[in-house]
This record gives C-alpha cells, structure tokens and sequence, in this order.
C-alpha cells in the first residue's frame, strides 16, 4: 500500500467517523482525527483519537458502558469501510488534564 | 511473604496498580506514572488470557506446570487473534468455522478490540517519548482492561472461551522446534 492510499484512507476514514456518532450517553466527542502510521508490529496502520469533552466534574474519567457503545458505533463504521490495514481506536479528552 | 519467594502474577493485582498509577483517587500523577498504568493494564489482560489459555490446556495441572504453559502464549499471536476476531475479514484456513463462531460471541468481540488497543497503547507507553497521556485516557484504557478481565473471567467454561483460547494455544510456538 503507498503512503498516498494510506493518506487517502485516512481522510475518507475520518469523514465517515465524523457523520456518524457524536456521542454515547455522557459522552460527547469534541472532535476527532485519523492519522496513519506503524504499529507496534511495523505494520501500516490507521490511528482514530476521538477528542472528548471531560468527564463530568468530579468524575476522572468517563463511564465505561459509555465509552464501550461510542466504540462500538466507531469499529463498526471501520468495518464497513473495508480497510486493508488495521484501524486502532483511542480516547483523549480536549483539555488535558 | 518473605522477600525473594516467588509470587505468581495475578491480573487482578496489576489492575490495582493500574488505578493506584492512574490516579483514579483524584490524586495528580506524574506523566510516567500514567505511562505505567497503561503497561500495567495491558499486563493484567495479556496474563489473563494466558493463564486461561494455560489452564485450558492442562485443566488439572500443578501452578508451576500452569504458569510454564502461560509462558509460553505470545503477545503476538494473541494480537493475531484478537485481530481476525475485530474485523469483518476471513479467517485463516482451517479454523474460520471457529473464528466466525468467536466473532458472535459480543463479549469476546470486545474482550478483543480492548487486547487490540492496549497492544498498541501499552507500545506507546514504553517507547514513544512524544505520545502524550492524560488521566481520563488512561483511566478509560484501565477501564477496558478490567472489563475485559472481568468479562473473561464469567465466560469460563462456556464453549465460546474455550474456542478463543483454543485459537490462542495454537499461535504458541516451541523454540528450537
């Protein structure tokens, strides 16, 4: 695969993302990217961040029923769009904290 | 327990450690505490699936003889696993049958894509310098882990979990074969 398809995916990966779910119960994602680069294997691959709001106040995360069903909804978007490299999900939230 | 006695590693106690280095009590962590929590998330789950897949092969065995077999269950195979289970692909030759029957089970589905992430997570954490952690984030990665273990754990001894860990046991590979 050449980096130019890999770009490519990337970008058409991270528009779908986008129309698609922005939030599971108490979490809400502020936005997201989909960068592509290796895997701890040296394998090609694509890396989705959904950038989420914080967790609510006094909270120092988000529930997990929550974060499970808003990766749910992702992975099955990455699935239906037929990637041939592997597509690796992960949470961060918009402020550091 | 005296010092320098063996102690087998139990997930449960790394996930402990895990939120102690995470700060889910609220307290501030330093940057390479959260990095330790993820490894030891990944660990808690990695040594749960394979003390399972060990106690699956040798269901009456002696501890020392289970945790040999544990030793054995690499972290690539179970990452090869876990990856024709998250994805819609074919599996390989031979065990697809048992691989679309894993891929039913939503449990297992998920018990996968959180190895799938920790794999990767838990590599960011112990060698890429510039990859930043957050509290929330590890905490959520820590979240998936104990799901995970947890989720295993009642799956024992249902037919389901004996055919992820059969696909499992057959990525082990003997050295000097």
């Amino acid at each position: 695969m050449t980096n130019a398809t890999l770009a490519r995916d990337a970008r058409d990966l991270q528009e779908r993302i986008q129309d698609g779910p922005s939030n599971a119960g108490s979490v809400k994602v502020h936005s997201l990217r989909v960068e592509a680069g290796p895997d701890p294997d040296d394998e090609q691959a694509l890396f989705v961040t959904l950038v989420l709001e914080p967790p609510a106040p006094g909270q120092v995360t988000w529930p997990i029923d929550d974060v499970l069903r808003l990766r749910r909804e992702v992975l099955s978007i990455v699935r239906k769009s037929d990637l041939e490299v592997s597509v690796y999900v992960t949470l961060t939230p918009m402020v550091d904290d | 327990m005296a010092d320098g006695q063996a102690r087998a590693i139990r997930p449960e106690e790394l996930l402990h450690q895990a939120n102690r280095l995470g700060g889910r009590d609220g307290t501030e962590r330093l940057p390479i505490d959260l990095r330790r929590a993820v490894s030891s998330a990944y660990y808690a789950l990695f040594h749960s699936i394979a003390l399972g897949t060990a106690h699956q092969l040798l269901p009456d065995g002696a501890p020392e003889e289970t945790h040999s077999l544990a030793r054995m269950v690499p972290h690539g195979g179970i990452k090869f696993v876990c990856s024709h289970i998250t994805n819609d692909n074919t599996g390989p030759a031979y065990t697809n049958i048992i691989f679309e029957r894993v891929k039913a089970n939503i449990d297992l589905r998920q018990a996968a894509d959180a190895f799938e992430t920790l794999y990767v997570q838990r590599h960011k954490a112990d060698y890429d310098h510039l990859e930043p952690f957050t509290r929330a984030g590890v905490l959520s990665l820590v979240d998936l882990a104990t799901k995970a273990v947890d989720d295993l754990a009642l799956m024992r001894g249902t037919t389901d979990l004996q055919r992820f860990h059969a696909l499992i046991a057959l990525q082990a590979k003997q050295p000097n074969r």
